[in-house]
């Protein structure tokens, strides 16, 4: 969708029904890339919307035959990989042919019969020596296969119980997360949220892909700044939030980043009359007013 | 009817993510759960895309084995599990109805109709998003006839404005001020379901 339209809403409606009815390639299963920071967030609201529409449908139960089905074919794809573990005797080679009986064209001379006899005799001995052999064999082999897997299992049940430590800690921290972010989720949906969607305006540097979106609750108690893509801030340094009302900006506090990402529900609150918000980076611990450029920058907020 | 649903836990966009997740780091049980969550409601969209024949089943699986295989590229800002899951369903449908050719066409429309819940059925509500599913009905039905039918026409056939204004012989105009004001409607309309998706 190239057009221009004056109402951000209109242009954001049109392009998500355009990338419907644009579907040459395969692989487009979402909508267009989006040009625009507030009909970015529009078109996620488009999206969802008519993402929507397919449960206006009877619900269609698959047959039970095909959860197995395409289960199987995906871990099928590992198990050929290690199909011959899991069957030992397919990985034997294969059964050689019996050992022919070497011709023998002439019979060799017969000993003579007390010798015969005595070779018979200890002939006859050796399947129950043989068998002797083997069952001592046999019991050392068990006596080292029970001591091998009592060693196996006390170091398994050492290894389970830190296991079960570093479970229990994970799930703590899981535990502790879920609910910072089912708070987050709480605040972020509650009715009539403002979003700003705040964009690197010059498109370099730090901010350059970031994707911040600040959400202000209706009541403007405390608001909430996700932040996605953004780059480390300098040794010494830290982000600044300004709220901008008109064209004053006033701090909102400062933030610092793991991984490029935060989500951080900021506890000040936001002045009225706010029209923009945006990021600047000034020393550890903040400025009064910006001091650096604004590396992002929301001037229109799009209500939900 | 049941067998194929393990899950009756409420359907929420965190544990979609979750579920996401972890077919990243190549959990099969996670795909299973998600099959749990979806699978009546995708072969829902491929049946209404291609009719009630094997097809349908066939595209339901080759929408598991790409959200499977693209686990990894699936961006949570971009559009929520359950719009992922529906637009590739609805992507892999379309393709298969291509392949089809125009001759078949008429057969799928008439085959595609929307069918009546099965009464049998003792589906779990809760797991197939039974209050969504009133409110979103509930949405459509409220929709003018000609709104719902262009806003229908691109996303269960993926035809572009232009080959709705073809197809309808409604002016090119008419047919994206109808698509607008449909679009907008559903919009205002869904704004709870819509936030708990983001």
């Amino acid at each position: 969708m190239t057009e221009l339209h004056d109402d951000p809403e209109e242009g954001a409606a049109l392009a998500v029904l355009d990338g419907f009815g644009r579907l040459d390639s395969p692989d487009e299963t979402s909508v267009p890339e989006p040009g625009d920071q507030v009909e970015e967030v529009l078109r996620r609201l488009f999206t969802e919307a008519t993402g929507l529409l397919p449960y206006a449908l009877a619900p269609a139960p698959p047959p039970a035959s095909l959860r197995g089905r395409l289960l199987t074919s995906i871990v099928g794809d590992a198990t050929q990989e290690i199909g011959h573990l899991l069957s030992p005797a397919a990985a034997l080679p294969p059964p050689s042919p019996a050992l022919a009986a070497p011709s023998v064209d002439v019979e060799p001379p017969r000993p003579p019969l007390e010798l015969r006899h005595a070779r018979q005799a200890r002939a006859r001995r050796w399947p129950a020596r043989l068998a002797a052999a083997a069952a001592l064999v046999a019991v050392a082999g068990l006596g080292l296969w029970i001591a091998f897997l009592q060693s196996e299992l006390r170091s398994n049940r050492v290894r389970l119980a830190s296991a079960e430590r570093e479970w229990k800690a994970d799930a703590e921290l899981h535990r502790a997360a879920l609910a910072r972010l089912e708070s987050s989720l709480q605040r972020v949906t509650a009715a009539a949220v403002t979003i700003f969607p705040l964009r690197c305006p010059t498109g370099r540097g730090p901010a350059a892909s970031a994707r911040v979106y600040v959400y202000v609750p209706p009541d403007r108690s405390q608001w909430e700044l996700a932040v996605h893509g953004l780059a480390a801030e300098p040794p010494g340094r830290e982000y600044q939030v300004w709220f901008l009302v008109g064209d004053r900006p006033r701090s909102a506090g400062c933030f610092h980043l793991e991984d490029g990402r935060a989500v951080l529900a900021m506890q000040e609150k936001p002045p009225p009359g706010v029209t923009g918000v945006a990021v600047t980076i000034e020393p550890k611990g903040g400025s009064p007013r910006p001091t650096g450029e604004m590396i992002l920058v929301a001037h229109q907020p799009v209500h939900l | 009817m049941t067998s194929s649903l393990r899950s009756a836990a409420p359907l929420r966009a965190s544990d979609d993510l979750e579920i996401v997740r972890r077919m990243q780091q190549g959990e099969a049980e996670a795909l299973a759960e998600l099959y749990d969550r979806y699978a009546p409601l995708l072969l829902a969209v491929t049946r209404r895309i291609l009719g009630g024949a094997g097809d349908a089943e066939e595209a339901l699986q080759e929408t598991l084995f790409q959200a499977w295989n693209q686990a990894g590229r699936y961006d949570p800002d971009r559009s929520s599990v359950s719009t992922w899951l529906i637009l590739i369903a609805r992507s892999r449908a379309l393709d298969r109805l291509r392949n089809r050719g125009a001759r078949d066409r008429a057969a799928t429309a008439a085959a595609a109709e929307p069918q009546a819940p099965d009464a049998s059925s003792r589906l779990d509500e809760h797991v197939l998003h039974g209050e969504r599913r009133r409110r979103v009905r509930q949405a459509v039905a409220e929709l003018p006839e000609e709104q719902r039918r262009v806003i229908e026409l691109a996303f269960y056939e993926g035809l572009s404005q232009s080959e709705i204004a073809t197809r309808t012989g409604a002016p090119l105009g008419t047919v994206k001020t109808r698509a607008l004001l449909g679009m907008k409607k559903l919009r205002q309309a869904l704004r709870s379901d819509i936030r708990e998706l983001m």
